[in-house]
């Protein structure tokens, strides 16, 4: 009896060395796809994606499938790129707000995001599951400045480099939510003095010993890294505007609701906005704003500022704004290539298309339906989820 | 009528196809024009173009294709200008964490869709003084605005047109002194007395003037200071008591600045010395609230013959609404200042010329005059009159509000 039980184990054990030693080889995955939404190029109809290595090797109708390669027939499916959120705060602990504003001191900008994120969160299950592969994690909005927000991967299990960025720009908020009412500042006005206090400092350059504010704001005002800046009304938009003209920032606007009231002004300083979910219980006059920025010639890009609101709005809002006005390739771009080139990882992220990271998510129907669901998501080749049959 | 009505609608296409690239003269029929700045003129026309006034007087050509406002039996006077208006501005006006704060910008803060922004234009008022809060001793830096324009730099007609500074005992609300408790924010400070108030001020200035011969001025705060001593920045002094207005006198003449009170609710105990010295003065708001306690109603009584005795002593005196929407308007403030007191021609121009000359900006609004601004109100009657209303409000040539 004993011996019967220790054969099985040495049986058991030698089949999972073999296992791992077939793993390591590079596989080839092919996708037979009924649609492809390449983002880029257009739809490719029963096409094939080659996926080798974590990359896309080639995307077309008539790909060569060599043998030995893994098929994955998903005929009669869509495949979308994996979409990107371009803002949002999960994997954060339960109280969030405290999480993710270090509000004791107005300017926190050495502040590192990613050192309070938790990659075992559900939260993270829960992006994989709406087919958000990318998330820009950042800093609230109570802090004139921030922090410094970073770019993840959200394959956590497998792949080592799931930072793609650990500190993108710097984060500012000219909003009224930064203002305290027992910390400096406590008015709009104060609120601009600081900022401008801060980067007036760090635009002198003058050598002062270590003093990491200082260094970070630098990054922005002197080497033209990306200032995110929070603002939602009109007079924040023109508030960030004003700061963006003086130091000639390269910047984004995060949450900027209201931007389709000035749109022509910041499609003048080219500045990119990243959008506040749409949800189906907005009334009508907010859906049809981010049809107008964009129709302004504004880059857009949505972002679920979750955990505030739930990560399946990232495509609600696309498919939200489509129907109330923006243009339907545009509003697949904002899910993906758009918010890829403002947060400057286009080179790997944003389309299918040869030589990118094989983020693909597979859908039961089109990805502007509200009834097409997730059926399986990609990142790097791997799958990451997959709809279980009830 | 109707026949009327399409001839014009035709007239204005006509207009619009046939000369595209002109600019759009307006033309305002008014049964009664009062200037300010000269002798009212009766069954006059005024021509605008370009948002300026380009022609005003009796017996002038329409021109062709004109867009003409019929005001036949209607009073038209100039934009009111409020030189102490309700901050259109989101958030805070002051900001807490200091009390010297002169490099506070409120052009930061302005919200143009504000809706008090509405309610003023309301009350036919096209220029306002938009000052930062009265809880600190200096408060920081004011901005003349008009209410229009999408975003706050189109607003903006003259930036940092003063500095704010408060004497009374505002700025000590908040402050506490910690008793059996550590000093865990910043409403553990000074100022907690009038003693407190003075001696910060005299202090700024102290700091601001041992600098201000140097070349660079390290400290924004006292480069701003420095600026108010050479007279670039006129100072508006809030404040209601009569001991305020001359412990603030005494610190100006300490200090040689130039000063506007503003409020000076017991402006007429201390008359002759305004007079004296040239001060003019802005008055509002007209109306308080009840109930409030102890220091809070320190000099918040409101003294409707004090805008006639002091004009009668040689005070420049503008009236405002004091930054209260819907209580008092400027123009019900005026009227009954004339019934106590006032002369109204004073009085008339007490809410339009005089307060833009204490702004700094009476070469663009504040009379109708040839090359002015078109900030023009249409009343319904005689200014000074209770039943008159606003009936329509143009401003820069567009009308907001009608």
């Amino acid at each position: 009896m004993k011996k019967r039980r220790f054969l099985s184990f040495l049986v058991i054990l030698s089949i999972s060395f073999c296992l791992t030693s077939f793993g390591n080889e590079p596989q080839v995955i092919a996708i037979r796809a009924g649609k492809i939404w390449t983002v880029t190029n257009g739809v490719i109809t029963d096409g094939i994606i080659l996926v080798k290595d974590g990359k896309i090797q080639s995307v077309g109708e008539n790909v060569d499938v060599s043998e030995g390669a893994k098929v994955l027939d998903m005929s009669g499916k869509n495949v979308m790129p994996g979409m990107i959120d371009a803002h949002c705060h999960i994997g954060l602990s339960l109280d969030i707000f405290s999480e993710m504003n270090e509000t004791v001191a107005a300017v926190a900008a050495e502040m590192l995001i990613l050192d309070a994120f938790n990659p075992y969160s559900d939260d993270v299950n829960k992006a994989l599951r709406c087919g958000v592969t990318t998330i820009m994690l950042a800093p609230g909005n109570r802090n004139p400045v921030g922090g410094l927000p970073a770019i993840l991967k959200l394959d956590i299990n497998k792949a080592n480099d799931w930072v793609l960025v650990r500190a993108a720009g710097v984060e500012f908020s000219v909003m009224n939510e930064a203002l305290m009412f027992d910390r400096e500042p406590t008015s709009r006005a104060g609120l601009m003095e600081l900022i401008r206090e801060e980067l007036d400092k760090a635009k002198e350059d003058k050598d002062d010993g270590f003093n990491p504010t200082r260094d970070i704001l630098k990054r922005v005002v002197v080497a033209n890294k990306t200032a995110y800046i929070w603002a939602r009304n009109v007079d924040e938009i023109a508030s960030a505007m004003a700061i963006v003209d003086e130091y000639e920032l390269k910047a984004v606007l995060v949450a900027a609701e209201q931007g389709d009231e000035i749109a022509d002004m910041i499609a003048e300083r080219n500045l990119p906005v990243i959008y506040p979910p749409l949800l189906l219980s907005s009334r009508d006059k907010d859906l049809k704003r981010a049809g107008r920025i964009a129709g302004n010639g504004v880059k857009l890009a949505f972002s679920s500022l979750a955990p505030k609101t739930d990560l399946c709005d990232l495509r609600t809002s696309a498919v939200l704004a489509a129907k109330y006005g923006l243009d339907k390739e545009t509003a697949l771009k904002c899910l993906t290539i758009n918010a890829a080139e403002i947060l400057g990882v286009a080179d790997r992220l944003g389309s299918i298309s040869e030589g990118k990271d094989a983020d693909l998510v597979i859908l039961n129907g089109e990805p502007l339906q509200l009834t097409s669901g997730i059926e399986m998501v990609m990142i790097n080749g791997n799958i990451v989820y997959q709809r279980q049959e009830e | 009528m109707r026949i009327y009505v399409i001839l014009l609608t035709f007239l204005m296409l006509v207009s619009a196809f046939v000369a595209p690239g002109r600019a759009e003269i307006t033309a305002i029929k008014a049964g009664k024009i009062l200037t300010i700045s000269g002798e009212p003129i009766t069954d006059g026309v005024i021509l605008i173009e370009d948002g300026k006034i380009t022609e005003i007087g009796t017996g002038i050509d329409i021109p062709e294709g004109a867009a003409v406002v019929d005001a036949d039996k209607k009073v038209v006077m100039p934009g009111i200008v409020d030189a102490s208006a309700p901050a259109p501005v989101r958030g805070d006006l002051n900001e807490q964490s200091n009390e010297i704060t002169p490099t506070l910008r409120i052009s930061d803060a302005l919200d143009p869709q504000s809706k008090a922004l509405k309610r003023i234009v309301q009350t036919g008022v096209t220029t306002l003084f938009v000052s930062p809060g009265r809880q600190n001793i200096i408060g920081g830096l004011g901005v003349v605005v008009k209410p229009t324009g999408k975003v706050p730099q189109h607003m903006v007609i003259k930036d940092e047109a003063a500095l704010t500074i408060v004497m009374d005992m505002d700025p000590t609300q908040g402050n506490r002194i910690p008793r059996g408790q550590p000093p865990v924010n910043f409403y553990f400070r000074r100022p907690g007395t009038r003693m407190a108030i003075i001696w910060m001020l005299r202090k700024s200035f102290f700091d601001a003037q041992q600098q201000t011969d140097s070349e660079q001025i390290e400290d924004p705060n006292l480069a701003i200071l420095s600026s108010v001593l050479k007279d670039e920045i006129p100072i508006h002094v809030n404040a209601r008591r009569a001991i305020a207005i001359r412990a603030t006198l005494k610190v100006a003449d300490e200090y040689g600045l130039k000063l506007i009170f503003q409020e000076c609710t017991e402006g007429y105990k201390v008359a002759e010395q305004l007079a004296e010295r040239k001060i003019p003065v802005v008055l509002g708001p007209f109306y308080y609230y009840p109930g409030s306690m102890g220091q809070y109603r320190e000099g918040r009584k409101v003294n409707w013959n004090n805008a006639g005795i002091l004009a009668e002593a040689g005070v420049k005196v503008a009236l405002s609404s004091g930054g209260q929407p819907g209580a008092i308007d400027i123009l019900t403030a005026a009227t009954f200042a004339v019934r106590h007191g006032m002369d109204s021609d004073e009085a008339l121009k007490a809410i339009t010329i005089i307060p833009a000359e204490i702004l700094g900006v009476a070469d663009r609004v504040g009379s109708l005059e040839k090359g002015k601004d078109a900030d023009i109100v249409i009343l319904s009657g005689d200014p000074l009159n209770v039943t008159t209303r606003v009936e329509k409000v143009i401003l820069n040539g567009k009308t907001v509000y009608q």
